[in-house]
């Protein structure tokens, strides 16, 4: 039986035997596609070996099939290998569209399986949707730095690819009762030249982790100095999340630059986002303005934060943020009271 | 290692240096221009209108080229003068249609001219070296300038003779000795410029010209809060150059901001009128300095293989709004005076001296010393801006305005009210003095 | 052994304004400049070339007057420039653009000897992609290095490579042997203030121009018949818009207890465990 259409490929990024989120985000949105491509799947692709649970999540976050190209030396991501794998399978189930995550990673291999399989690859997409009369799949991306939105097609190559931006498509819940199919692939990489050999990983010193977090409290320069920084952490650490700066505030030497959010800094889109003491220039706003939620604590009512605010409270942060930390922890101590 | 090695080197690309190194580049001297900005222009500030008759003189058929070469905006057709009350203005004017076919001045946006300019002396057989800074002269044992030190690593470049172009800041002129002391608070002006995009078939309407051609209007009066100063406005092709200054010395004294007189003049209700809605439009906003102090504050302007042109030798009548011209024909002069010295093979202080000859024998000079002590004049005479402006606005108001007194009565009236705000001796010892200092 | 740096002429990103009536970005007046990671890729071609005495040959694929970044480009103290300018260049995605780069540099390979590695920035400022240097890896079958932060240590005679690259988790330290592309990050180094006999040179230096033809290029697959994308659309992104300010300098706690009320009302916040149960219904 043919399909109208090939299938939607998504590629599952993992190390250490757990699924990048973006991959699952990007199971979401093949969810959504696939509804306007009459009778196609969405498969999500594994390589690696031993990744049975990332296979099974999969299928719970979303996949109707799991391609998994089993092959141990796939368990470390290695561009070059991974660029003939998916390349080979590409040309075997020839789908139509091909989502990979916009993680560094993702882009220097998308940009690699593209170029061989001479299709054409938008990058960085922040939004997708399907033509209903083309059937043809449209992403849209920021370019000149956020300022302006382009929205791309493929008409002609197949598959249509796309990197996609972490944390910009909703992820599913985990359904354990989804069904799915796994194909399992026994791969063998073709007798090729060795070009890379990794010797380390070097993590980032510091548990920076603010592209995921749920939560970011975020200070700018009317935190007043280091110290502010440490009634924000107790906030953020207090609902699960993570500190951000503006970039007046790492300027100012007070808190480390990988903690800057904005043009200069990191792009990132928590549900929740508080802004303390910060004025709302452009050049941070456009790196926080895909949050769920923005609350902003100034003392200046004129500030131009306010007018991207869902929510603001005029007030010295000093005092306000200290009193919603007391106000969260009474509430989550009395429900963790109720439930005990 | 290779030394770098020109017969002369030109420090500054505006205006003064092209203009020298374009006349000595034309007859073969090999030589360089070091302009420290981005480009020629890059940071360069002018009103402006560029008078072309110093161009025409080392350029053919110079209106041709700067029109093809985008290098100019509009062909100045009418040249006003607006008496700024506070809520009134008296309008002085003219328009001529000789200048439609045989043009004398143009509206210019700096970055575009001298970048124009450069390209000219490029072609002329000349090196423009950007981004690069003279900070000081290479000596002989003697003392004796044998080139120039730049910022750049291996930087140093030497030469035979130096033209110091440099604009408004002496700097290089004192280390050449040429000059003893900076510049005083009172020998210069602070400009700021806004330039407001405007289309171009609005800027025709706006100042009633075609797309070619341009006008002028220079403002005096209320705008300054009583400093002595002179505000612009000039059409260019889409766009507006709204600005004005101030002697540095006042404006310290009365401790008013610079951008402030701009809001001032832009918040005139005439200005207003007249910029409409594109008031706030603005694209770039631009702040330098004039020389103002003229004759009096002219450095010696020729030494030993050295001389200084432009601004650098304060050769600004800004009555007049006269500087770029006078920094053009000084190039050329310092150019014209260099050629006979590389002939001779004498490049003394001596022989250079033949440089500040022709500056005054030329209209340059000439100028300066007939406007010398127009400065110091108003400076001294604050009557001329805190009292004439309003003054002339008030009169002619009521000599205008019909509401039934009879005109002996309106005159009597208006002779009271110039009594009443200065008394008639002074007033005629204000004609008089204005008379000698501009005689 | 030759290197090769490709570079891009970009607007200054810092002075872009954006038309609000076309939704086009305003490009006149704006300076044009070498994309900032390129500069860095070009001060390690020119330690290469110092330490080593490779030769390194600079090349852009745009119009005309990319001749002035590869001018600038030559101020680093490098070999030759090459401009791959055609009409039928226009338009590229980065498909294309590497086709069309891949062959300029094969000429350059069979006029001046092989080439062993290849410098690219890590993205430009304007399109925002990065995929051009994993394009011209696959091209070349080169070994790939993105993202270089470092460059560990390098030995001449073996060709082998160690270099630090950034990934996400943090950054990797990766042995390579060339032929290699490698894409810069800023981090790698910090560009160079050119000498003055290098700035003249540069700045009297008339970069090689190359059409498709030159290059035996097919236009079909150059600039925009070449290219599988099509931009469709550009638009400016909506604004958005603020809500209300529920409280004004009142007491803190006062504040706070709003704060929270209103954050009920918002859906999402269920999506977060903490925000979920602090703001739980009191049942
Ligand atoms: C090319 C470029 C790139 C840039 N990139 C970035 C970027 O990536 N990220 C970024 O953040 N910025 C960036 N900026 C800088 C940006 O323009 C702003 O300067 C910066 O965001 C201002 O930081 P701020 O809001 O902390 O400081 P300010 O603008 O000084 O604002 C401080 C605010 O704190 C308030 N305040 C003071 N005291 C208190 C108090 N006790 N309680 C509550 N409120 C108080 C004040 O009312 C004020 O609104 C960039 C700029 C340029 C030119
Ligand atoms: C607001 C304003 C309005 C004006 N309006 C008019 C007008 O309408 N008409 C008119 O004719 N004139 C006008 N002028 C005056 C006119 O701009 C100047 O007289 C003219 O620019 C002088 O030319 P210049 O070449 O001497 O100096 P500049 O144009 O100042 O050029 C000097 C150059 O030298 C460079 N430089 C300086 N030091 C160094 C160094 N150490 N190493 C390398 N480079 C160096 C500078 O970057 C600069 O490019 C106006 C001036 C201002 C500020
Ligand atoms: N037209 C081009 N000519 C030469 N090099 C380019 C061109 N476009 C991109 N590059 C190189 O590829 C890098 C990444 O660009 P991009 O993939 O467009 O983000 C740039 O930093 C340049 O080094």
């Amino acid at each position: 039986m043919m399909a109208k259409h090939g299938n939607i490929f998504v590629f599952v990024e993992h190390y250490n035997g757990h699924a990048h989120p973006v991959s699952w985000e990007l199971l979401g949105k093949a969810r959504d596609l696939v509804q306007k491509l009459e009778g196609s799947e969405v498969w999500a692709v594994v390589l690696g070996d031993g990744l049975d649970s990332v296979c099974e999540e999969a299928i719970h976050r979303g996949a109707d099939k799991v391609l998994y190209v089993k092959n141990k030396e796939l368990n470390e991501y290695i561009n070059y290998k991974y660029q003939k794998a998916l390349v080979e399978m590409v040309k075997k189930y020839q789908p139509e569209i091909f989502l990979i995550g916009a993680t560094l990673e993702g882009r220097e291999l998308a940009g690699m399986v593209a170029t061989e399989l001479q299709t054409g690859l938008t990058a960085d997409c922040t939004g997708l949707d399907i033509l209903p009369d083309k059937e043809l799949l449209a992403m849209t991306r920021p370019t000149f730095g956020g300022n302006l939105m382009a929205t791309i097609m493929c008409p002609d190559h197949r598959p249509q690819m796309a990197t996609v931006r972490p944390g910009v498509m909703k992820e599913l819940p985990p359904d354990p009762k989804r069904k799915g199919e796994i194909i399992v692939e026994e791969y063998h990489l073709p007798a090729i030249e060795k070009l890379l050999d990794i010797l380390e990983l070097i993590p980032v010193t510091s548990e920076v982790n603010l592209q995921y977090a749920p939560v970011v409290v975020a200070g700018g320069k009317g935190v007043g100095g280091p110290e502010g920084f440490k009634i924000l952490r107790e906030l953020a650490q207090l609902l699960g999340g993570e500190i951000g700066a503006s970039r007046a505030a790492v300027k100012a030497g007070w808190i480390s630059d990988e903690y800057q959010v904005g043009q200069t800094g990191k792009t990132i889109r928590p549900v929740l986002y508080i802004a303390c003491g910060i004025s709302g220039a452009v050049q941070h706003v456009v790196g926080i303005k895909e949050s769920e939620i923005i609350v902003a604590i100034n003392i200046d009512e004129n500030a131009p934060i306010f007018e991207i605010a869902d929510i603001g409270i005029v007030g010295d942060l000093h005092r306000v943020v200290p009193a919603l930390t007391k106000k969260f922890r009474e509430r989550l101590e009395k429900r963790g009271e109720v439930k005990a | 290692m290779n030394r770098i090695e020109f017969d002369v080197v030109v420090v500054g690309g505006g205006p003064a240096g092209l203009s020298a190194a374009y006349v000595l580049a034309s007859k073969g001297v090999k030589v360089a221009v070091i302009e420290k900005g981005e480009y020629p222009g890059s940071k360069s500030v002018m009103g402006g209108v560029l008078y072309l008759n110093p161009l025409k003189e080392i350029i053919p058929n110079v209106v041709e080229e700067l029109k093809s070469g985008k290098a100019v905006e509009r062909n100045v057709i009418e040249q006003n003068m607006w008496l700024m009350g506070k809520d009134g203005i008296v309008k002085i004017g003219h328009r001529n249609e000789r200048w439609k076919t045989d043009p004398n001045a143009f509206t210019v946006l700096r970055a575009n001219f001298d970048r124009w300019f450069a390209k000219k002396v490029e072609k002329a057989g000349a090196l423009v070296i950007p981004k690069t800074k003279v900070e000081d002269f290479l000596r002989d044992g003697d003392g004796k300038i044998i080139g120039v030190r730049t910022t750049r690593p291996k930087g140093d470049v030497y030469c035979r003779a130096v033209v110091i172009a440099e604009g408004v800041n002496p700097i290089l002129t004192i280390k050449a000795g040429l000059r003893k002391e900076d510049l005083k608070p009172n020998m210069a002006a602070v400009a700021v410029k806004e330039i407001v995009d405007m289309p171009e078939e609005v800027v025709n309407s706006t100042f009633g010209v075609e797309s070619e051609e341009g006008t002028t209007i220079e403002i005096l009066g209320s705008w300054s809060e009583g400093l002595f100063g002179m505000g612009f406005i000039y059409s260019n092709k889409n766009s507006v150059s709204i600005g004005c200054g101030a002697l540095i010395s006042d404006i310290r004294e009365k401790g008013i901001k610079p951008y402030k007189l701009l809001e001032n003049l832009k918040n005139h209700p005439a200005v207003v009128d007249l910029l409409k809605e594109y008031r706030t439009q603005t694209k770039e906003y631009l702040a330098h300095l004039i020389p103002e102090g003229g004759y009096y504050a002219m450095p010696k302007v020729y030494g030993d293989r050295v001389l200084v042109c432009g601004d650098a030798a304060m050769l600004v009548n800004s009555i007049h709004r006269e500087g770029s011209n006078h920094a053009i024909t000084s190039g050329r002069f310092a150019a014209e005076t260099l050629l006979e010295a590389l002939d001779a093979g004498d490049l003394s202080e001596k022989k250079l001296k033949a440089y500040e000859e022709k500056l005054r024998e030329s209209f340059i000079l000439k100028d300066l010393k007939k406007y010398r002590d127009l400065m110091p004049t108003m400076e001294k005479n604050r009557q001329f801006v805190e009292i004439y402006p309003d003054l002339a606005n008030d009169a002619i108001y009521r000599f205008l305005h019909v509401d039934g007194t009879p005109k002996w009565d309106v005159q009597r009236e208006i002779l009271d009210m110039v009594r009443e705000r200065r008394s008639l001796a002074s007033l005629s010892l204000d004609l008089l003095k204005f008379w000698k200092s501009v005689r | 052994m030759n290197i090769v740096v490709c570079i891009k002429q970009v607007p200054d990103t810092t002075n872009v304004r954006i038309d609000r009536k076309t939704n086009n970005l305003v490009r006149e007046g704006v300076p044009s400049v070498i994309n900032p990671d390129d500069m860095r890729a070009l001060e390690l071609a020119a330690q290469l070339k110092e330490k080593h005495g490779f030769k390194v040959f600079v090349v852009t694929m745009g119009p005309p007057q990319a001749v002035e970044a590869l001018k600038d480009a030559m101020a680093f103290g490098l070999d030759e420039a090459v401009l791959l300018s055609d009409r039928a260049f226009a338009g590229a995605d980065t498909l294309a653009t590497t086709y069309t780069l891949s062959l300029g540099i094969k000429k350059l390979e069979k006029e001046r000897g092989p080439v062993k590695l290849i410098l690219t920035g890590k993205q430009a400022v304007d399109g925002d992609t990065g995929q051009v240097g994993p394009g011209l890896a696959t091209r070349f079958g080169f070994a790939l290095g993105a993202y270089v932060t470092k460059v560990e240590s390098f030995n001449p005679e073996t060709g082998e490579l160690v270099i630090i690259r950034r990934i996400d988790r943090g950054f990797e330290k990766v042995k390579m042997k060339l032929p290699a592309v490698l894409t810069v990050t800023s981090e790698l180094n910090e560009p160079r203030y050119a000498d003055l006999p290098n700035l003249i040179r540069a700045i009297q230096y008339e970069p090689l121009i190359w059409n498709h033809k030159d290059i035996e290029a097919d236009p079909k697959k150059c600039g925009f018949f070449g290219s599988p994308t099509r931009v469709v659309r550009t638009n400016i992104p909506p604004a958005r818009k603020g809500g209300d300010i529920v409280s004004k300098n009142e007491e803190p706690e006062v504040a706070a207890e709003k704060l929270l009320e209103a954050l009920k009302k918002f859906e999402a916040v269920r999506l977060v465990e903490s925000l979920r149960t602090a703001l739980g219904s009191d049942e």
